[in-house]
């Protein structure tokens, strides 16, 4: 597991530290230096993305989801798009992916967000909804989401 | 489902109601003299007919209204604007990014902690030189403490960090030690590239241009650098030349544009285009013309002569509507 996973897991478990299994490297530094070397740098990260680390445990607290402070959304023609201000970084949405985003805004949680997305836009065959799970997964996975 | 990652500057101007950045110099003027402004700030250099505040007020409403979602404030260096904090407030507290390109020597623990509690996303304090005797020689009238000072100020108060560096024939061989001390000083972003033959470079070519043979080693410590700060610290730099990024932007412009502290809108620092003017025009009025303007002749024929005199870069303050 990279180290940037073992961030995202350890935030989301709403505690600063690391505790990875798996096969060990023999040429690695042992378990106990490296969590310690990994916790250190880990300690440094939260003190500078105070800011992130914040706003994503008070989303896992309230159980909703947030887009991550550092991230603008804007609709526009196409669909939307998410700017990550911190990377300056821009993902393009098509129009299902700005609906998704919308339901974020509006408060949706993972569990719901599915059965709004049926509703408001009469999604019989649950396509919609679908995909939604999809590129909700790619918001986590990319931090555009704070849950 | 067709979601894309693109940069801001690779983003399809074209396709966008606004721009998704704007780099806002706000005045020209400068407390440093530093041998390499590409806009010839320095003491006594703002322009004679800069924003008023009320226009300076306009602005920042269109900028609301069009929801513009990134805003950077330069200069010039934009702490000595007499409306900086309220700018900063009225953008910050109305949900726009806000970064700050400054040279640190304001950067005060008050200061700080004002820009920490507006909640702005970034300041990128530039820093010429890891030792005294190459920062001060760069940033004339500027001393590395201070900007230390600032950045340290910075970090005490709890703002996102980033540092700059522009380099130097005198300063080339510190990009290691460099990147080093921004990550020492908790910068979370590092950026440089190659020093551009324009503005005050101009006039200091002779101490300032470092000679292409030291760039390779330059770029290999940046390389080396990145892998090393991964995860910790972002390491960006521009490897490619001015001709190649300008070849490209003009297939592919960016969703982004250049506020003069006069209210004109470039095109892109590195040409010398204008396509508005803020104090006549709208933004959306600006926004428009910015796309019909990177298709002009003018444009792609100054990209053509610069691939044969790539010292013409030095005319970037003569400025051109289009």
């Amino acid at each position: 597991m990279g180290y940037e996973s073992l961030v995202r897991r350890s935030w989301r478990k709403g505690e600063f530290r690391v505790e990875e299994g798996g096969p060990r490297d023999a040429d690695a530094p042992q378990p106990r230096d490296r969590r310690a070397v990994v916790e250190s740098e880990m300690e440094e990260i939260v003190k500078r993305d105070a800011g992130d680390a914040v706003a994503c445990l008070a989303a896992h607290r309230e159980g909703v989801m947030k887009l991550a402070p550092f991230v603008k959304f804007r609709e526009e023609k196409f669909g939307a798009v998410l700017f990550e201000t911190r990377s300056e970084k821009v993902y393009t949405l098509s129009p299902t992916g700005a609906a998704v985003v919308r339901e974020i805004l509006a408060g949706a949680d993972t569990a719901t967000l599915a059965e709004r997305l049926k509703a408001k836009y009469d999604d019989k065959t649950g396509k919609m909804a679908q995909e939604a799970e999809g590129f909700l997964a790619q918001l986590k996975e990319k931090g555009l989401v704070a849950e | 489902m067709p979601e894309t990652l693109v940069k801001p500057e690779d983003a399809a101007a074209s396709d966008l109601q606004a721009p998704l950045y704007v780099a806002w110099q706000i005045t020209n003027e400068c407390n440093l003299a530093c041998l390499h402004c590409i806009e010839e700030s320095g003491p006594g250099k703002a322009f004679k007919d800069e924003l008023t505040k009320e226009q300076v007020f306009s602005v920042l409403d269109q900028i609301k209204q069009r929801e513009v979602p990134y805003v950077s404030f330069s200069g010039g260096e934009p702490m000595v604007h007499p409306h900086f904090f309220e700018m900063a407030e009225y953008l910050a507290g109305s949900g726009v990014g806000l970064k700050i390109e400054t040279n640190g020597h304001f950067m005060t623990p008050e200061n700080a902690r004002r820009l920490r509690d507006l909640g702005v996303k970034a300041v990128q304090v530039s820093v010429d030189g890891a030792s005294p005797a190459t920062f001060n020689k760069m940033r004339v009238r500027g001393r590395l403490e201070s900007a230390l000072s600032g950045i340290r100020n910075l970090r005490e108060a709890g703002v996102p960090i980033e540092i700059n560096y522009v380099p130097a024939k005198f300063s080339i061989q510190e990009v290691g030690d460099i990147v080093d001390l921004a990550h020492k000083e908790g910068a979370y972003s590092f950026y440089t590239g190659r020093i551009m033959y324009t503005g005050n470079a101009v006039k200091s070519w002779n101490m300032t241009g470092p000679d292409e043979s030291q760039y390779p080693q330059f770029f290999e410590t940046l390389r080396a650098k990145t892998e090393e700060y991964k995860g910790r610290m972002r390491v960006y730099f521009h490897e490619m030349g001015i001709v190649e990024e300008l070849k490209y932007r003009i297939t592919s412009p960016a969703a982004l544009f250049i506020i003069l502290p006069n209210g004109k809108v470039k095109l892109i620092n590195a040409m010398p285009f204008i396509c508005g003017d803020l104090k006549k025009d709208s933004l959306t009025q600006v926004w428009a013309n910015f796309q019909n303007a990177w298709k002009s002749p003018k444009v792609a024929r100054f990209v053509e002569d610069l691939e044969r005199d790539p010292k013409i870069i030095s005319t970037l303050h003569t400025w051109i509507e289009v």
